[in-house]
């Protein structure tokens, strides 16, 4: 542990020194590499416990606000008739979004064969996993009757009734549960090998015996291994299509009505790449702090920072792109209701959310050009932080303005949030950040494994570079 | 009675070496144990393709046709009502689910079948028992034979690893073939 | 029947019949003697006591009463019987017709045969009043000194005191009952020296005396709006606020009804200031203060002398000497000039009313254009007054008031009247009620005067509960019939005066039987069934004394003007001057104009408003010398500058209601009591008000989480934004382009085209927004037929009201000065191709083969997708259980047991009434027949006094609906943008202005 403590420090001045980031800095021996990466998980500390008591605190406070809503009805929050819905929505959209970059790490980098990915990408999946538990709340507890939330799955009931497949919300039961299932046997078949290296590695029997169950005996067997990569990459295949079918999905249920500002074709490129900009921020507001606190600078390069944020830059490009295509189409339509929309978000009772929305998710993105903001921790970090909440309030916006002035004046209605809802989308905050410590304390965060093969790769070819060197230095 | 001989190399291409001078000296039945995937072994052990992908072909095709037929079969027929004037077969709302149905079976066929045809779960095993076998899954890679092999020499083997660099060479207790996939 | 008995509210036993009523008395005794030492019980502790001695079963009334359609004899059970009995709004009958399941009445409706709802036409405040039966704040139990008491005790009571009647007094309401004047003239025989006082505190005396300045006799003007072709409204609310109002509306539609670009149409003048429903809907609106319509009156009537050339010489020659001074007076304003001129080509065609509220002068000129016009025995006739002793002293407080000061009251018994909330401040009459000795009051809740002195409380009996007879505004002879035995025993105003008029056991079945003893059995049996006696007093074609005139304007030309801000007061057009305050199915409906439920508001101009910088919603204090009330201001537009208006009734101590599902909730007054501000001098208008921003903490009705707007507006926004919903046009545009909708009627083409052909009996419904005046009757009948819930202040400030149909009102043209603010009731369109069914995941909302948009409660589960996707927003969701399933035993007696009771987090909207076309079909099926035509009605159809709703089978080419839905200037809201192929089709409005008028 101290050696490793020393190579944490000196790793730290490892990634100042770097001319130019790479993406492992770090070459010590696989077997510190594997000590070094199981320490957070082998022994907590102060710090953690304290984390872990307040984010427990703040779970129980949604648990009572769900409960209470849960027995007195959706009342005890701000929605009314037109604005059905608003929070509850919001929060499921938007944590829907921040999975999406979970997949996109792992899996459409993957197939990119992007090997920076592969110290983040654990980290990645788990915050896609929670993020996943946490969007699943919202479309169960928004129903006026939740406890009758099943009978939008086709199982066989005794009145031969069935879901209505036109409508777009068993679509997103079908793809939220895939998108679970999936994401999970992805990241537990990535987690096999490395459970194996807690296994051996473990202090105590007891750890040894509870990770060699998770392990299911992996033994790193030349056999398993070739049907292990085949498939992991097929997995990753299947997870690319579906995390763009995901959010396209959550789209089509605001796509399919007729109300302006839902009814549009540009919906599903606008989500995706809306939920892949929000969830890359979200990685970095997790990750830039972590690699503070576990001292990884070496194996948490400025390259990958710089990497994520020229895809932020991309993604948040293309959202305020969106935003542009919206207001040509309103007003190239010439339909009074794409323009009344427009002008009431601009000018209406949430003119407000319109404006922190369009001038965040424009500034955001943009400041990623300059490579002093990509490269610096403490700037990503910031803007990471605008971004999430630059995203919730579109989604709020989204929502809100498209649904309180529609189509008759006449039923047009404000709507004003209740503090049961700003409980709920707290405390989910919480008992997300509950989850990951969880999953900090448990489980091998940065994928021993990969790095160590990283590591080896890369050991290999400066030695290859070194030997080319020599052999042109005696020939000349 | 030793069924299986373990060899313990200090890199890859240690063992890659090993597993070279092995099959010149004719031994075919051979395993290695690495703490990451080493292309070059699957080829000197002649490890054969793996067929996870086609049954992944397979189990997407199922679960697409299935979900489609399964929603054509509940909306348009079995219970057959007007919902806002739309033809009973409105094939585009049924793509959403059908496509997810896809990818849902081919993930978990690709899960479960990657596992069965390595032979996992399997918690225990008779490697675990050689004393270093923990490394294998960090910085140390490991060539076994198998007792079976038709030319099972432990004589010869155990020199050719030693050439080959091994670190040391011990026998498994029992046949290791238990513990590999047929 | 004894006394003993009649005091117990509540049998023990199911039977209703006489012998095992009686049979029970050993389980009454015991529970009388529990009360008799008990301390009086606060109402709901009595309610739920009560309920526990089986209130919820029903019992017929004591007695035979025949039902309108069948005999009782074939009770059938499952099926309502339908009786004829009688509403009374401020001593004036209305034919109801009351539907009762198995004994329960549940549903109100006009009768079709009396004159004041013809047709079956009805208002909100006759559809609501059946919620005044099963009110759960209604007083349960006698009470002597504050401690319950019996009948018994009572009738010593009321038999002791001085036997010549010495310093007792009565306070009644106006009373046009035979029966109740019968009692009044006993009693006084009996006591010669009992005086009696009434009191109505919408009483408006000078309409009486015009008509004798102008006829030599007191007479009640009689409209006859179907023969008037232009019609001058100067500051009256007819076709809303008057008894005969519904009768009016009715009338007023008759000549509106535009079916082809051939048909006339009336014309409508309205000069008003308030916005009211008269105004909201006219042709031609002129904004003016109360104050200056008496000018403008003496104006028409100039510019009439002006060119008395164009009168008929019947007319002319008797008024040219009244005129001859007038013709001198300074031209008349282009607006009155055109309307004169319109006046006078319709001479005999056209109608001048003055609002009740304007001063004797106003009256008098109006009487005196009726009759320079020869309207008089046209469209206006005259009748006596029917309400007892009206126009002499006995009306009215001031002499009671004075008497109580001298001491000289020694028992006052106020029956059914509450002066210590509604009487004129100056009065200060609960501090002279403090003066009477002994105070008896008899009333539906326990109100102010029994809250400031009683030493005797009799809980009141509801109309449906009690036998009587009234006369309505024309004078018809209407009967009371119960359908209910009192569910908390009570005493009606006949039993109470009979006690003191020395009947040993005062009984109203026997009473009204007595007072009609003359008829034999089978005429009166008849009478019963139709719920009327006789028909309309004969009219009299007065002549009118030109003299007065001249008096008439010199007294308004010389009449000091008020002083800005001026003050209008007028009843409630929802809960009247305060009588309907405890009905929370009115005081939930959102206000005609306003929009505005649960309260009142300082009303308006947004001019005015914006000159004290002032903001929509804030609290202010207005104040008339001195006396000042707090109260939050709302912009109203269209209403006169410099006029304050605020509507009486509210903020009664009597009925606080509770605000529901709050998280703490509490009872507070529902808006504020305007009576503060009203004198004997001036009970109606005022000058010099003074109107300032006030502190908003201390408003006085806040609820905890409502501060800032607590306005619980339903309709913010009265702006179409040039969207095609509301169609109009005028008549001339309709007759040269008879076709003017269908640019938005027409659909756009659609890919999938109509994968259903709808075959076989097909429903629809048609709505005539020419028609329509937007009295809001139907809402309350859609309310009352389908068990509609009633949320609370809270929930609909939030924007959670239930009512499945609405009146929404748009801004149709006009100008400031001339606002036409037109009402389009708005319920589920029952799409063909319905937004809201193909988003439904769990098929809870679905397409019947008859064309019906189905909600299935028991499959919903709550995503509210299909309201997000309803362009016409007309679903309603359960976001609470606001049918609580702890409700009042009586609210649960008030539900339609045809239509389920919705709980929590379901989905629910208009059905058509589904409930009544099963019905029918079943009948139908029964009787091995189709169905006929117009056998199927929906609730609002019925309500509908202007018969604006057509509902029927669109597969059958000769019903209404049909050929409506085919007229040229029918369209579907929305279908061109949409193409939602509607059922409800709405028929576009036309207006008919003055094409003299500019501007």
């Amino acid at each position: 542990m101290d050696a490793g403590g020393q190579l944490a420090r000196k790793s730290v001045e490892y990634a100042k020194a770097a001319d130019g980031p790479s993406i492992l800095l770090t070459r010590a021996p696989e077997g510190v590499i594997a000590r070094r990466l199981l320490r957070p998980v082998f022994q907590g500390g102060p710090g953690w416990k304290l984390a872990f008591l307040i984010t427990l605190g703040g779970s129980t406070v949604c648990w009572l606000a769900i409960l209470y809503t849960i027995a007195t009805g959706i009342g005890t929050w701000g929605n009314n008739i037109p604005v059905a819905w608003a929070y509850a929505i919001t929060n499921f959209v938007w944590w829907i979004g921040i999975g999406h970059a979970g997949t996109f790490i792992s899996a459409i980098l993957l197939i990119l064969e992007q090997n920076w990915r592969n110290s983040i990408n654990r980290f990645a999946e788990a915050m896609t996993l929670f993020a996943i538990m946490q969007a699943g709340i919202f479309p169960v507890l928004h129903l006026g009757r939740p406890w009758y939330a099943y009978w939008i799955f086709p199982y066989p009931s005794t009145m031969r009734v069935w879901p209505n497949y036109r409508s777009a919300l068993p679509w997103d039961a079908a793809a939220i549960s895939t998108y679970f299932t999936v994401s999970l046997i992805f990241w537990y078949l990535g987690l096999v090998p490395d459970l194996a290296v807690a296994r051996d590695n473990a202090p105590t029997v007891a750890k040894r015996r509870i990770y060699g169950i998770f392990a299911l005996g992996w033994r790193g067997s030349a056999k398993a291994w070739r049907h292990y990569q085949i498939a992991y990459l097929i997995l990753g295949a299947l997870a690319t299509p579906l995390v763009l079918s995901v959010h396209s999905a959550v789209s089509l249920d605001f796509a399919i009505a007729q109300l302006p500002g839902w009814h549009s074709t540009i919906f599903p490129p606008y989500f995706v790449s809306g939920a892949i900009y929000s969830g890359f921020a979200l990685v970095l507001t997790l990750m830039i702090p972590a690699r503070r606190i576990f001292q990884l600078h070496d194996i948490v390069t400025t390259r990958h920072l710089e990497a994520m944020g020229k895809l932020v830059l991309v993604t948040g490009s293309i959202v305020y792109y969106t935003y542009g295509v919206e207001m040509f189409i309103a007003w190239y339509s010439g339909s009074e209701f794409e323009i009344g929309l427009v002008e009431q978000r601009l000018t209406g009772p949430y003119a407000w959310s319109t404006w922190m929305v369009y001038g965040l998710n424009f500034l955001c993105p943009n400041l990623m050009w300059f490579k002093r903001v990509r490269t610096s921790a403490v700037w990503m970090f910031v803007i990471s932080i605008l971004i999430n909440i630059a995203m919730w309030l579109e989604r709020f916006w989204l929502i809100v303005t498209s649904l309180n002035r529609d189509f008759l004046p006449s039923s047009w209605h404000i709507y004003k949030p209740t503090y049961v809802d700003g409980a709920i989308i707290l405390g989910t905050l919480f008992f997300f950040m509950f989850l990951f410590l969880l999953f900090l304390r448990f489980v091998p965060f940065i994928p021993i494994t990969e790095t160590n093969e990283l590591r080896h790769m890369m050991a290999k070819e400066e030695a290859r570079l070194e030997r080319e060197r020599d052999e042109r230095r005696t020939a000349g | 009675m030793n069924a299986g001989l373990l060899a313990e190399y200090e890199s890859p291409e240690a063992l890659v070496e090993a597993a070279r001078a092995m099959r010149r000296a004719g031994f075919t039945v051979m395993d290695a144990f690495t703490p990451f995937a080493i292309g070059e072994v699957y080829e000197i052990l002649e490890i054969p393709r793996s067929r996870v992908p086609i049954y992944c072909l397979g189990a997407g095709v199922l679960g697409g046709g299935y979900a489609y037929l399964i929603q054509f079969w509940m909306n348009g027929f079995d219970y057959a009502l007007n919902v806002g004037g739309k033809p009973l077969g409105s094939v585009p709302a049924f793509i959403p689910p059908t496509f997810e149905g896809t990818v849902l079976l081919a993930s978990l066929t690709a899960f479960f079948s990657a596992l069965a045809f390595s032979g996992l779960p399997q918690i225990s095993a008779p490697v675990f028992t050689v004393d270093g076998f923990d490394r294998a899954s960090v910085d140390r890679f490991f060539l076994g034979l198998e007792a079976t092999d038709p030319r099972f020499d432990p004589d010869l083997a155990i020199r050719v690893m030693h050439e080959a660099g091994a670190l040391r060479v011990t026998g498994v207790p029992s046949a290791i073939r238990e513990t590999l996939p047929a | 029947m004894t006394m003993d008995d009649d005091r117990h509210p509540l049998p023990l036993h199911v039977e209703g019949h006489e012998h095992g009523h009686g049979h029970g008395h050993e389980h009454e005794h015991e529970h009388e003697h529990e009360h008799e030492d008990e301390p009086s019980l606060p109402r709901r502790a009595f309610l739920q006591l009560v309920g526990a001695a089986g209130l919820a079963a029903c019992y017929p009334p004591r007695g035979e009463i025949y039902p309108y359609s069948r005999q009782p004899r074939e009770l059938v059970p499952g099926k309502p019987q339908i009786y004829a009995t009688s509403w009374i709004d401020r001593g004036y009958a209305a034919g109801v017709l009351a539907t009762s399941w198995s004994g329960r009445p549940i549903k109100l409706d006009g009768n079709p045969d009396h004159p004041a709802t013809p047709g079956g036409g009805s208002s909100a405040r006759l559809q609501a009043s059946i919620m005044g039966l099963y009110d759960a704040t209604r007083a349960t139990h006698m009470l002597r000194d504050g401690q319950a008491a019996g009948w018994s005790g009572f009738l010593r009571w009321a038999q002791g005191g001085d036997p010549a009647g010495t310093g007792l007094r009565f306070l009644l309401p106006p009373v046009t009952s035979p029966l109740t004047i019968s009692l009044i003239e006993r009693i006084r025989e009996a006591k010669p020296n009992a005086a009696f006082h009434f009191h109505d505190p919408a009483a408006t005396p000078q309409v009486l005396d015009a008509a004798s300045l102008v006829f030599g006799q007191p007479l009640l003007p009689q409209l006859h709006l179907d023969k008037a072709q232009v019609i001058a409204s100067f500051d009256a609310d007819f076709l809303m606020e008057h008894p005969f109002s519904i009768r009016w509306a009715t009338d007023f539609a008759k000549n509106r009804r535009v079916r082809s670009s051939t048909d006339g149409m009336n014309r409508l003048y309205v000069v008003e200031g308030d916005l009211t429903v008269t105004g909201a809907i006219a042709d031609h609106r002129l904004r003016a203060r109360p104050s200056q319509v008496p000018g403008l009156l003496a104006e028409l009537l100039a510019e009439l002398a002006r060119s008395r050339a164009r009168l008929a010489p019947a007319q002319a020659g008797p008024w040219s000497s009244a005129l001859g001074p007038l013709a001198s007076a300074p031209p008349a304003s282009p607006w009155i000039a055109a309307l004169a001129g319109d006046l006078l080509a319709r001479q005999g065609a056209s109608v001048v009313v003055v609002g009740p509220r304007q001063p004797k002068e106003a009256h008098v000129l109006g009487h005196a254009i009726n009759s320079l016009l020869g309207n008089v025995g046209t469209t206006i006739g005259f009748t006596p007054p029917v309400i007892y002793e009206e126009g002499t002293s006995s009306h009215g407080l001031a002499p009671l008031a004075a008497a109580l000061r001298a001491g000289e009251v020694t028992r006052l018994v106020a029956l059914e009247v509450d002066p210590v909330y509604d009487a004129p401040v100056d009065l200060e009459f609960a501090e002279a009620l403090g003066h009477a000795k002994e105070v008896a009051c008899s009333d539906l809740h326990g109100n102010g005067v029994c809250r400031v002195k009683a030493s005797w409380f009799l809980n009141g009996k509801h109309f449906l509960e009690r036998w009587g007879d009234a006369r309505a505004y024309d004078g018809t002879l209407s009967l009371i019939q119960p359908l209910v035995r009192p569910l908390h025993g009570g005493r009606s105003i006949d039993e109470i005066l009979a006690a003191f008029a020395g009947d040993p056991a005062p009984d109203d079945r026997a009473l009204l039987r007595a007072r009609w003893a003359a008829l034999p059995d089978p005429a009166w049996e008849s009478a019963v069934q139709h719920g009327f006696l006789s028909s309309a007093s004969t009219e009299e074609g007065p002549n009118a004394d030109p003299s007065v005139v001249a008096v008439a304007v010199d007294a308004i030309r010389r009449a000091p003007a008020l002083a800005p801000l001026e003050l209008s007061l007028r009843p409630d057009p929802k809960i009247g001057a305060g009588e309907h305050a405890a009905n929370e199915w009115l005081v939930e409906l959102p206000e005609a104009i306003t929009r505005l439920g649960w309260g009142n508001a300082a009303l308006m101009s947004p001019a005015t408003l914006a000159a004290r910088k002032l903001e929509h919603g804030q609290v202010v204090d207005v104040s008339v010398d001195g006396r000042s009330i707090r109260i939050p201001a709302l912009p109203v537009e269209g209403m006169a500058d410099d006029l304050v208006s605020i509507t009486l009734g509210w903020g009664n101590l009597a009925h606080p209601t509770e605000l529901q599902h709050t998280f703490r909730s509490e009872a507070v007054l529902v808006g504020v009591d305007a009576y503060p501000l009203r004198t004997t001098r001036s009970p109606w208008f005022a000058g010099g008000v003074d109107v300032t921003g006030a502190t908003r903490q201390a408003l006085p009705f806040a609820a905890p989480e409502i501060e800032r707007d607590a306005l619980a507006i339903t309709q913010t926004n009265l702006e179409m934004h040039d969207r095609p919903i509301l169609l109009g046009a005028t008549l001339d545009e309709f007759r040269n382009n008879p076709d003017f909708v269908k640019p938005h009627d027409d659909p756009r083409p659609d890919l999938y085209g109509t994968p259903w052909a709808f075959t076989g009996q097909q429903w629809g419904m048609a709505v005539d927004l020419t028609t329509c005046i937007g009295c809001q009757a139907c809402v309350i009948a859609c309310v009352a037929e389908n068990n509609i819930p009633v949320v609370g202040k809270v929930n609909v400030n939030k924007g959670r009201i239930m009512h499945w149909l609405r009146i929404d009102r748009y801004r149709l043209g006009g100008t400031d000065d001339d606002v036409r603010l037109m009402p389009q009731p708005m319920m589920c369109q029952h799409c063909e191709k319905a937004p809201c069914e193909y988003v439904c995941p769990v098929y809870a909302t679905v397409h019947s083969p008859d064309g019906l948009n189905e909600q299935v409660y028991n499959r919903c589960i709550g995503t509210r997708f299909c309201s997000n996707n309803c362009p016409y927003k007309v679903r309603r969701f359960n976001f609470l259980l606001y049918n609580d399933t702890h409700m009042p035993e009586t609210l649960q007696m008030s539900k339609n047991p045809n239509v389920t009771v919705r709980g929590r987090g379901v989905m629910e909207k208009c059905t058509y009434c589904v409930q009544r076309i099963r019905t029918a079909e079943i009948e139908a099926r029964i009787e091995q027949r189709h169905l006929r035509e117009g056998e199927v009605r929906t609730a609002c159809q019925v309500a509908c006094p202007t018969n604006a709703i057509v509902f029927g089978l669109l597969s059958d080419p000769a019903s209404d609906v049909f050929r409506l839905h085919h007229l040229s200037r029918t369209y579907g809201v929305l279908q061109h943008e949409l193409a939602t192929e509607p059922r409800t089709r709405y028929l576009a409005n036309l207006h008919n202005p003055n094409p003299e008028m500019k501007g």
